[in-house]
C-alpha cells in the first residue's frame, strides 16, 4: 500500500513566488503546515492554500509531498495526479519518502483572476514508464487565488500562531466569492463594494436609531463579529455606519491584493438625498440633513484626486444630484473631485455643503483585525 | 481623533460646559465588570474586554425575548480619571455621523453628562466611566430606562469606593 502522508502548499514561509502564501483561519485558529495531513484533513476547508497572481507570475508552482508505504519491496515508483500534479519518481527509504517537491500543472492561480476552488486530487502511481497507473489515494483542498499579496492590515510575517494579522481564510471565503473573476485591483474593489452594499437590509442596515455610530470599527475592526454576522449569527448587531462599511470594503479588498485605506471627509456638511445601505427611501441619511463626518474606502493619498469606494450609500448618478428624479449610483472607483466636477463630492454634498465636505487625509488608516 | 474634527466637536457639543466636572468629585470606579445581572430581563449574550492606552473597554451584547430581534449593545469604558472619561465620551461622539445627537439636560438624564438621539441611543459619563447604550436589533427598544438602571448601579459603586 502507498499513501500520502502529508502535503505542504506553503512550503517556503519566507516567500510566495513558487508556493502558497502565509494564512490563518481566523483570530483564534492558525493554519499549520503541512496543510493536508493523513487522517486529519477530510474536507477541502481542512486543507486551505492561498496564492497570489502577481507574486507567482511566470513561475512554476510547487508543492511538497510526503508519501509512505508498507510494502517492503517498494523502492522507486512514479507518482502523479493526472492533469494536476506532474509525474515524478520518488524513492522510499524505510517506507517513507520524506518531503518531495512536485510541480503543479495549470494550477488555478495561472488563470489570473480572483477565485476559490475546492479541488479533489486522485493520486496515482506506477512502477515504471511502461507500467499502468494505479489509483492509491484521494486528497481534497480549498484553493484561494488573489491578485497580489494582501496589503495592510494583513501581514505576511512574523509567521506564527500569535500573529492575528496573517490573512484569514474566514475573510478569503467571502472576499474571493464576492470578487470572483476579477482581474484587476479596481475590479476586485468594486465587486467587494457591490457585495457589501448588497448585504442590506437583511444582514446589515444603516444605523439610523443609533445616530450612525460605528458598531464594528470603533478602534480596531471587529472582523470576528462581522464574520459571525455574515454566517447568520448576531455579530455586533444589524446596524452599521460609514466607518464600518469603509472598513469592510478596504479590509476585504486588501486581502485580495488591493491597496485601499479608510479615510474621512468633513466636517458637518449638508447632504443631497441618498440611499443608505439597507434603505430604499431617497432621503438625506435618516432625514438628518447632514453628516458630521463621512468615511469611505479610498485609494492612495485619500485626496480629492483619488478614487473612493463607498458601500454605505448610493448617490444620485444623474446630471443633477441635488434634485429628483434620482438615478442610483453606488460609488466605486469614483474620483472624489472638487466642487463643480460632478464627481463623488458633488453627488454626496449639496452645493452649500461641498465647501466643508473636504478630504481629511490625516485620518487615513487601516484598522487592525480582531 | 483628528484635530480638526475635535475642534468641530468641542464647539458643537459645548465641551467647555461639562468637561472635567463630576458630581462624584474625585471618587472613581475600579475593576468594573459586566456579569449578566446588570440589566433586568435582558440576557447577556457576549462580553469582550479590551485594554488600550489606560482605558479598559467592556463591549457587551444583550438580548430580550427569543426572537433575537431585540438587541442592545452596551459599551463601558473605564478610564483613569473623570477628564479621561470625558475625553473618551468625545472620542465616541466622533464616531457618530448624525449631527442630531444632543446633550440631555433633563433631570432624569443619567450620568454627570449625557447625550442621546430620541430614545434609541444614549451615551453618558459617570465619574471615570463612559457608557454607550445602542439598539443593535431590528426591533427598537427605548434605552432611557436601561441607562438609568445602569447608572444607578454605577452610582452605588462610586459611593461605596
Amino acid at each position: 500500500m502507498i499513501a500520502i502522508e502529508s502535503i505542504k502548499f506553503n512550503h517556503n514561509l519566507g516567500s510566495a513566488t513558487h508556493d502558497a502564501f502565509n494564512i490563518r483561519k481566523n483570530a483564534a485558529q492558525f493554519v499549520h503546515v503541512p496543510e493536508w495531513r493523513r487522517f486529519i484533513s477530510v474536507n477541502p476547508e481542512d486543507s486551505p492554500a492561498a496564492y497570489a497572481v502577481a507574486s507567482t507570475h511566470g513561475n512554476h508552482i510547487t508543492i511538497e509531498v510526503s508519501l509512505i508505504t508498507n510494502d517492503p519491496g517498494a523502492a522507486f515508483v512514479e507518482v502523479r495526479v493526472e492533469n494536476h500534479v506532474k509525474a515524478r519518481a520518488v524513492n522510499f527509504i524505510n517506507g517513507k519518502t520524506g518531503f518531495v517537491s512536485f510541480e503543479l500543472i495549470d494550477p488555478p492561480v495561472k488563470q489570473g483572476h480572483v477565485g476559490i476552488w475546492d479541488i479533489q486530487w486522485h493520486w496515482e502511481y506506477r512502477l515504471g514508464p511502461h507500467h499502468r497507473w494505479h489509483h492509491f489515494d484521494t486528497t481534497r483542498h480549498r484553493v484561494y487565488v488573489v491578485l497580489d499579496l494582501p496589503s495592510d492590515p494583513w501581514e505576511q510575517g512574523p509567521y506564527n500562531a500569535s500573529n492575528t494579522q496573517l490573512p484569514w481564510t474566514g475573510v478569503l471565503d467571502h472576499a474571493c466569492r464576492w470578487a470572483q473573476g476579477a482581474t484587476s485591483r479596481d475590479m476586485a474593489a468594486a465587486l467587494v463594494t457591490q457585495n457589501v452594499y448588497a448585504l442590506g437590509p437583511s444582514i446589515i442596515t444603516y444605523d439610523c436609531p443609533g445616530g450612525g455610530s460605528s458598531n464594528y470599527s470603533a478602534g480596531n475592526f471587529d472582523c470576528t463579529a462581522f464574520l459571525d454576522r455574515l454566517g447568520g449569527g448576531l455579530g455586533n448587531g444589524i446596524y452599521v455606519n460609514c466607518s464600518d462599511c469603509a472598513t469592510f470594503v478596504s479590509t476585504f479588498a486588501n486581502v485580495l491584493g488591493c491597496n485601499l485605506w479608510q479615510s474621512r471627509m468633513g466636517y458637518f456638511f449638508a447632504l443631497n438625498e441618498l440611499l443608505a445601505i439597507g434603505s430604499n427611501v431617497w432621503q438625506t441619511a435618516c432625514g438628518w440633513g447632514s453628516f458630521s463626518y463621512h468615511e469611505v474606502a479610498w485609494e492612495g493619498a485619500c485626496s480629492s484626486n483619488e478614487d473612493v469606494y463607498d458601500a454605505c450609500l448610493r448617490v444620485d448618478g444623474d446630471s443633477d444630484p441635488t434634485t429628483a428624479p434620482h438615478v442610483p449610483l453606488l460609488p466605486q472607483d469614483l474620483r472624489f473631485g472638487n466642487p463643480g466636477d460632478l464627481l463623488y463630492r458633488d453627488r454626496l454634498a449639496t452645493p452649500a455643503g461641498r465647501a466643508t465636505c473636504n478630504p481629511q487625509p490625516g485620518t487615513r488608516q487601516r484598522r487592525a483585525v480582531v | 481623533m483628528h484635530a480638526e474634527q475635535k475642534e468641530f466637536l468641542e464647539e458643537h457639543f459645548t465641551v467647555k460646559e461639562w468637561h472635567g466636572r463630576s458630581g462624584s468629585g474625585r471618587r472613581m470606579v475600579k475593576g468594573f465588570r459586566v456579569e449578566g445581572s446588570e440589566i433586568k430581563n435582558w440576557v447577556l449574550r457576549r462580553v469582550k474586554r479590551d485594554e488600550q492606552a489606560g482605558t479598559s473597554t467592556l463591549r457587551s451584547l444583550w438580548s430580550h425575548g427569543d426572537s433575537g430581534e431585540e438587541l442592545l449593545s452596551v459599551d463601558v469604558f473605564e478610564c483613569a480619571s473623570v477628564k479621561a472619561a470625558h475625553d473618551q465620551l468625545l472620542e465616541v461622539l466622533a464616531n457618530f455621523q448624525s449631527p442630531k445627537i444632543e446633550r440631555k439636560t433633563e433631570k432624569s438624564a443619567p450620568g454627570d453628562v449625557a447625550f442621546g438621539l430620541a430614545n434609541t441611543m444614549i451615551l453618558f459619563a459617570r465619574a471615570n466611566l463612559a457608557v454607550s447604550i445602542r439598539n443593535a436589533g431590528p426591533r427598537l427598544v427605548p434605552v432611557g430606562v436601561v441607562a438609568r438602571e445602569l447608572d444607578a448601579q454605577i452610582l452605588r459603586r462610586v459611593e461605596s469606593e
